[in-house]
């Protein structure tokens, strides 16, 4: 079966802040392992959700409405 | 350019296990995803079971912890998604809007991070995984 695993966004990612040379390595290590492993498939990491935006389905009408996304809620 | 049209279906947080849509909503989802690969802009698309078959790993303190769905707090989640390339925001909001949905349900659009995309310092890290450059080339 495949799975896909989600990460929220958090007030750091929606607001484009980089993380350090640490967590990056550390999660590095963490995607290689799966990797090796032969689990992953793919894997991306998404821009904040202000460079996006959300279309809305009313009928045949389309409402198109810029990000931010409504606030990341747990 | 790549985006990612990630389908929010309301109602889907509270689905039961095994919920599946509805016969004709499915065939006119198809012919949909049909002239996406027709135009060339189809990369990949999943469907997703609701999240009362899913789990939750939180990392409070840096301890994993798992909860089983359906997830009570959860007032949006993911139906499925679509991954297409395109020349801009604006090609893959057209493409979103095309897409026959329920008045129940919101794509939202979100462009997939490149490397290319990162500062300098980061890209040198991701330099030392060259395993993960592999296969995100494979999926790119």
């Amino acid at each position: 079966m495949r799975v896909m695993v989600l990460i929220k966004a958090t007030r750091d990612t929606e607001a484009g802040i980089m993380p350090d040379e640490k967590i990056l390595t550390e999660m590095g290590s963490f995607n290689e392992e799966l990797v090796k492993a032969g689990v992953l498939i793919g894997m991306e990491g998404l821009h904040p959700s202000a460079k996006g935006a959300r279309v809305k389905f009313s009928g045949a009408k389309r409402t198109v409405t810029d990000g931010p996304s409504p606030k990341p809620r747990s | 350019m790549r985006f990612m049209m990630l389908m929010i279906p309301k109602g889907y947080e509270t689905a039961a296990p095994g919920a599946m849509p509805d016969a004709k909503a499915v065939a006119a989802m198809m012919k949909y995803n049909e002239s996406l690969q027709k135009a060339g802009v189809l990369l990949a698309l999943d469907g997703l079971h609701p999240p009362s078959m899913g789990a939750r790993v939180s990392f409070s303190g840096g301890k994993p912890k798992v909860t089983d769905g359906p997830f009570a707090e959860a007032k949006e989640v993911l139906g499925g998604y679509w991954m297409i390339q395109v020349k801009s925001k604006e090609e893959a909001i057209e493409w979103a809007s095309r897409c026959p949905g329920g008045d129940n349900e919101v794509i939202e659009i979100r462009q997939v991070q490149e490397l290319a995309d990162f500062p300098a310092d980061i890209q040198e890290v991701a330099g030392k995984f060259p395993e993960l450059q592999a296969q995100q080339r494979k999926g790119a």
